[in-house]
């Protein structure tokens, strides 16, 4: 056996890269669960997948036959419907860890240096997640799949001068039709979960490896910060622990509740004459819909969206302390829970009809969630933080 | 304090072992339903029973149905063609079978049309196969020649036509196939080894 091993060894690099990247690698000891839920993700990564997989034997990406076709896999296909409702609920799982992940990274100042990089990549992870949701959920071809991704492309049309074209370019139609349904299917399929997400997730986890991760305290490991352990076997196992605790409730939903997941009008076929009363996107979105819809203005509308994600990119520049973790930083720490609170007033609101009382909530969170990157540069100036480096170490 | 340190690498070795095998059996059974999952579905099993309609077949004459994707030879054979086959010497046959083991009535032949050579569909010749004196099935491809019960009478055939499952609802309905029964590649040639319903 351990003849084989050299074997390999001499011709690729298989011992070396297992001992650094696993047996031998340095994690903190002091990791708390906040930090199980990046390989959470991966999990719900793998689980969509491998259902991806297996539905893109039966599916028919035709709008003659789409509707139909699921169908068929969910009454005639053997575990269809397990198939089915697994890669449906799946997204949830997988926004549910992603979102969680994100407000570690939040609240710890994992975006600070020397993890900048790590961070960008890992926004651009979450905008293709967001593309690759969304494309596959016009596939059912309901009624929900439809308008969803007729609003969705018009927010394109705000582009000025350009606009109307690119909605027509990104359609390959007049209307979302065959062509869209087409594109939307190789690319869910192909080009953005394993080119995208998972070339991303490649260089997600190098960069993570380059500096190491974060902890609770703060303090890297180069800097006497806290003990290490390696990662195999103490934090693989602590991950599949975790993991199969959460899969457990996601497989509560899937097997017992599965259409709590599934909005109700996606049952119907889609019909291009009739728009449905109430179009919501999935709960993932919420928050940027109900910030789009704040502002009473199209272009300000969608730029205020995209610009919700994309101020999370200056992360690293905003924010100026030398502390990382919001364990010692009690302004920041404030402001930090206040903002995940207002993400999901934000959500609540995203929910329902954009008028009245809701609309003005709206409008307050959207203030909000700005404010929250406004203030934080000029927080060092007032804020009594502990655990500075100290300058010994730096 | 050896004893402390043996129980403790006991323990580890026991909690080791022990999840890796759930462990395995989790990932075994989660990987049942993706394998099921690439079998027939329902509504092909379903499609293995199809009704034929004999009600108004003649004499002589015969039918093609498709039945799984299958070609399906029904034969009403009549007297002349009953002499024939039943004065056939069955050793002499590759493929020995006698008439009671090929056809469940006399009179009516129902098979799989595809040539046990390399697969074609055999052409009915209602006179004369061509080289011989008697009707039967001729298969244009490489020249096997099959008796109105489909036995294989020459050429590089090794087998008579497979049978399918059939049963007679009443006189004008044949049913034929059942649930699981793939067709030609089951391999039957005698009445008595086809699957029950």
């Amino acid at each position: 056996m351990s003849g084989m091993r050299e074997w390999i060894d001499k011709r690729f690099p298989l011992t070396e890269f297992l001992e650094k990247h696993i047996t031998k690698y340095p994690t903190p000891k002091n990791l708390n669960y906040w930090w199980n839920f990046g390989s959470l993700a991966g999990a719900f990564l793998g689980v969509q997948i491998v259902t991806g997989i297996w539905l893109t034997m039966y599916y028919k990406p035709d709008t003659r036959f789409a509707f139909d076709s699921i169908e068929h896999i969910m009454r005639d296909v053997n575990y269809g419907w397990l198939i089915r409702y697994l890669h449906a609920i799946g997204p949830t799982g997988f926004f549910f860890a992603v979102y969680i992940h994100m407000a570690r990274g939040l609240y710890y100042g994992s975006y600070k240096s020397p993890r900048e990089l790590l961070w960008w990549i890992g926004l651009a992870i979450y905008l293709a997640l967001m593309a690759e949701a969304f494309m596959g959920y016009l596939l059912p071809w309901g009624q929900m799949s439809y308008w969803g991704a007729t609003v969705i492309t018009n927010l394109f049309s705000a582009i000025p001068f350009i606009g109307s074209d690119f909605v027509i370019w990104l359609r390959g139609d007049f209307a979302v039709g065959d062509s869209t349904l087409g594109r939307f299917f190789s690319l869910h399929t192909t080009l953005i979960p394993i080119g995208i997400i998972g070339g991303l997730l490649v260089l997600h986890l190098t960069a993570l490896h380059r500096v190491g991760s974060g902890n609770p305290e703060g303090i890297d490991l180069d800097k006497k910060g806290p003990a290490v352990v390696p990662f195999s076997p103490y934090f693989i196992t602590k991950d599949l622990w975790f993991i199969s605790l959460i899969f457990t409730v996601f497989f509560y939903f899937v097997f017992f509740k599965p259409d709590l997941f599934l909005e109700p009008i996606n049952s119907e076929p889609a019909d291009p004459f009739v728009t449905p009363i109430h179009i919501v996107p999935e709960w993932y979105y919420l928050p940027f819909y109900a910030i789009l819809r704040s502002i009473p203005h199209k272009l300000g509308g969608v730029m205020a969206m995209f610009g919700a994600i994309l101020i999370l990119a200056f992360l690293p520049y905003l924010d100026r302390s030398p502390v990382k973790s919001a364990r010692y930083r009690p302004v920041k720490k404030v402001l930090t829970w206040l903002f995940f609170l207002n993400f999901l007033v934000l959500g609540y609101v995203g929910m329902k009809p954009p008028f009245g009382i809701m609309l003005q909530i709206g409008r307050i969170a959207t203030i909000y969630y700005f404010l929250y990157f406004i203030l934080l540069p000029f927080v060092p100036a007032f804020e009594k933080t502990g655990n500075l480096p100290r300058e010994e170490d730096i | 304090m050896e004893d402390e340190k043996v129980d403790a690498m006991g323990r580890r070795d026991f909690l080791t072992i022990t999840t890796a095998t759930v462990g395995a059996c989790g990932i075994g059974a989660s990987a049942i339903p993706f394998i099921k999952a690439m079998s027939p579905t329902k509504d092909i099993i379903a499609a293995g029973v199809m009704d034929v309609d004999i009600s108004g077949i003649k004499e002589g004459e015969f039918r093609i149905i498709m039945w799984r994707k299958q070609p399906i030879f029904i034969l009403k054979r009549n007297s002349e063609m009953l002499e024939k086959t039943n004065r056939t010497d069955i050793s002499s046959l590759r493929d020995p079978a006698s008439p009671e083991e090929r056809v469940k009535r006399p009179d009516l032949l129902v098979c799989i049309g595809i040539c046990t050579h390399l697969g074609c569909i055999p052409s009915w010749q209602p006179e004369k196969i061509p080289g011989l004196d008697q009707p039967g099935f001729y298969c244009p491809c490489h020249g096997g020649k099959y008796d109105t019960l489909g036995r294989r009478l020459d050429g590089p055939p090794p087998e008579n036509l497979h049978l399918v499952p059939y049963e007679f609802i009443d006189d004008s309905k044949l049913r034929i196939g059942t649930e699981k029964f793939a067709g030609y590649s089951e391999n039957i040639r005698k009445i008595q080894e086809l699957p029950k319903a």
